[in-house]
């Protein structure tokens, strides 16, 4: 699974720590997401979409 | 934080364990003291981490547990299982060929097993990298 976190994070001007304190996770967990070594739950995911207004599917693609 | 704490306050209570421990045995600490002692350290040294983990987590107002290290810990904690059967089953194995006593042995066996948490921990974390 690959995902556009890094893009849309550029786009939205949001630093790694900025995206993990707005979905409620360790900045750690964003650097391994957007590496792809680490899958989100369905609720981080939706958490995720939700910062950037958008669904899962166009944020992270499988 | 609470839990930081906790681990603080653990992490120096063993700290002063060892060192009220080292001024008693007035400079005649054998090897195998030496050995033990710097086990703990390894043990204190993986708490240390943990607490400066989880204090700079909550100074950039972060959880300090979040899905991933959950599952870090989950995969940690199952490997370290895992691992810790066979040091027992070799503890076993070798009984009767060391010389020591059985207190001594579960000891060492404990203090084997907290290591064996803290590099499984380790591996998870900063080695395999991959926690689908």
């Amino acid at each position: 699974m690959t995902n556009r976190l890094k893009e849309l994070r550029a786009r939205h001007d949001l630093t790694q720590s900025d995206l993990a304190q707005k979905v409620g996770v360790r900045r750690e967990t964003i650097v391994f997401l957007e590496k792809g070594k680490y899958n989100p739950s369905l609720k981080l995911a939706y958490d995720i979409a939700q910062v950037f207004g958008m669904k899962i599917e166009e944020v992270f693609v499988f | 934080m609470k839990r930081s704490i906790i681990i603080a306050v653990l992490a120096v209570l063993v700290t002063a364990t060892i060192v009220v421990w080292m001024l008693n045995s007035e400079g005649s600490i054998s090897g195998k003291a030496i050995g033990m002692g710097s086990i703990q350290l390894v043990v204190l040294a993986f708490a240390a981490l943990v607490v400066y983990r989880r204090w700079t987590a909550a100074k950039n107002k972060l959880p300090a547990e979040d899905e991933m290290s959950k599952s870090i810990l989950r995969r940690g904690a199952a490997t370290s299982y895992y691992v810790s059967m066979y040091m027992w089953l070799a503890f076993m194995f070798f009984e009767e060929r060391i010389d020591l006593e059985r207190s001594t042995m579960i000891g060492a066996g404990i203090l084997g097993m907290a290591i064996i948490y803290a590099l499984s921990w380790i591996y998870h974390m900063y080695i395999r990298r991959s926690h689908d």
